[in-house]
């Protein structure tokens, strides 16, 4: 399976989602003017990859900032990730947030709460 | 952007649910069946809805506080620039002081002390003994010193009126560019 990758832009996430290795980034600002188009093609690969995915699958995710429609996009991916720890496999979401930056972390702690798979909020120092 | 293709499966489910309320074959059985799957995602809807409104309240917090730390910066900015104008205005004004300093040294000399010679001596007359001429040349020293002395009081005011003048015009300068900006803006 090739791995996604997409460069971040002034408005879009950095994307690399490596099925070999089960390493999946997303990283930036999240607020285009389509979230379900931009989102799209990262919910079709997830798709696949859930068919057969790597021993260990860690989803890390950093955001600075996200709108609300990618909030739910975003939500979706991670669900669709949680399917691969209810088949049993090891999956778990990384959430990363700077240091001082606690509506992040605790928008993170409220992800946590409504993914089913093992989640962790993790500082990044300055 | 259209909510239907945000929430496209959950409005698959509704469909779903509408379709097997109005089909008449339909068993009992079924159609608790349907009704347990409608709760179970209704259950998730909700959990989104409180979700999505939480985390967006949170980033709109943020950025608020990003935009606070922004009015902020502009205000410093505003300061520094205010500052700076004035210490380069401050500096013109100072070098324009001294130039016309130099301009009343030069006028002093060239045409004002020979003024006040040919004032003193036609005062003194033809009194052109010793005392007379010290008198002479007391009476010219003191009518040159509080000549310059004058001259030299009169240019701190002076440097003040220049700068604040300057200062005026840099701050109409600043209104009209404002102005100007603000209209382009309105028009595009």
């Amino acid at each position: 399976m090739e791995t996604l990758e997409l460069q971040a832009k002034n408005n879009t996430p950095y994307i690399n989602f490596d099925a070999s290795t089960g390493i999946m980034v997303m990283k930036g600002r999240s607020t285009p003017e389509n979230s379900v188009e931009y989102y799209e093609p990262i919910t079709n690969w997830v798709l696949n990859y859930i068919q057969s995915p790597a021993e260990n699958t860690i989803i890390k995710v950093q955001f600075e900032y996200f709108n609300t429609s990618s909030s739910k996009c975003i939500l979706d991916v991670l669900k669709k990730f949680a399917e691969i720890h209810k088949a049993g496999k090891s999956a778990k979401v990384e959430w990363y947030f700077e240091e001082d930056d606690e509506d992040m972390k605790e928008a993170g702690e409220d992800y946590g709460d409504i993914v089913k798979m093992p989640f962790e909020v993790i500082e990044i120092p300055e | 952007m259209s909510k239907k293709q945000l929430y496209e499966n959950e409005i698959g489910v509704l469909s779903q649910m509408r379709k097997s309320i109005t089909d008449e074959n339909i068993s009992k059985e079924d159609l608790a069946n349907e009704f347990n799957t409608l709760c179970d995602h209704y259950e998730e809807l909700l959990d989104q809805s409180k979700l999505i409104t939480k985390v967006s309240d949170k980033l709109q917090n943020k950025l608020n506080s990003a935009n606070e730390a922004l009015a902020n910066k502009n205000i410093e900015l505003q300061d520094t620039i205010d500052e700076l104008t004035k210490a380069r205005i401050g500096k013109k004004a100072a070098t324009i002081t001294f130039g016309l300093a130099v301009v009343l040294f030069m006028i002093s000399e060239g045409v004002l002390d020979p003024v006040i010679e040919a004032i003193v001596a036609k005062v003194l007359g033809d009194n052109h003994t010793q005392t007379g001429i010290f008198k002479f040349a007391n009476i010219l020293l003191w009518a040159t010193i509080f000549g310059k002395l004058i001259m030299a009081i009169l240019l701190k005011p002076l440097e003040s009126f220049i700068e604040s003048y300057l200062l005026k015009r840099a701050h109409q300068a600043a209104k009209k560019l404002e102005l100007s900006t603000e209209t382009s803006t309105n028009q595009s």
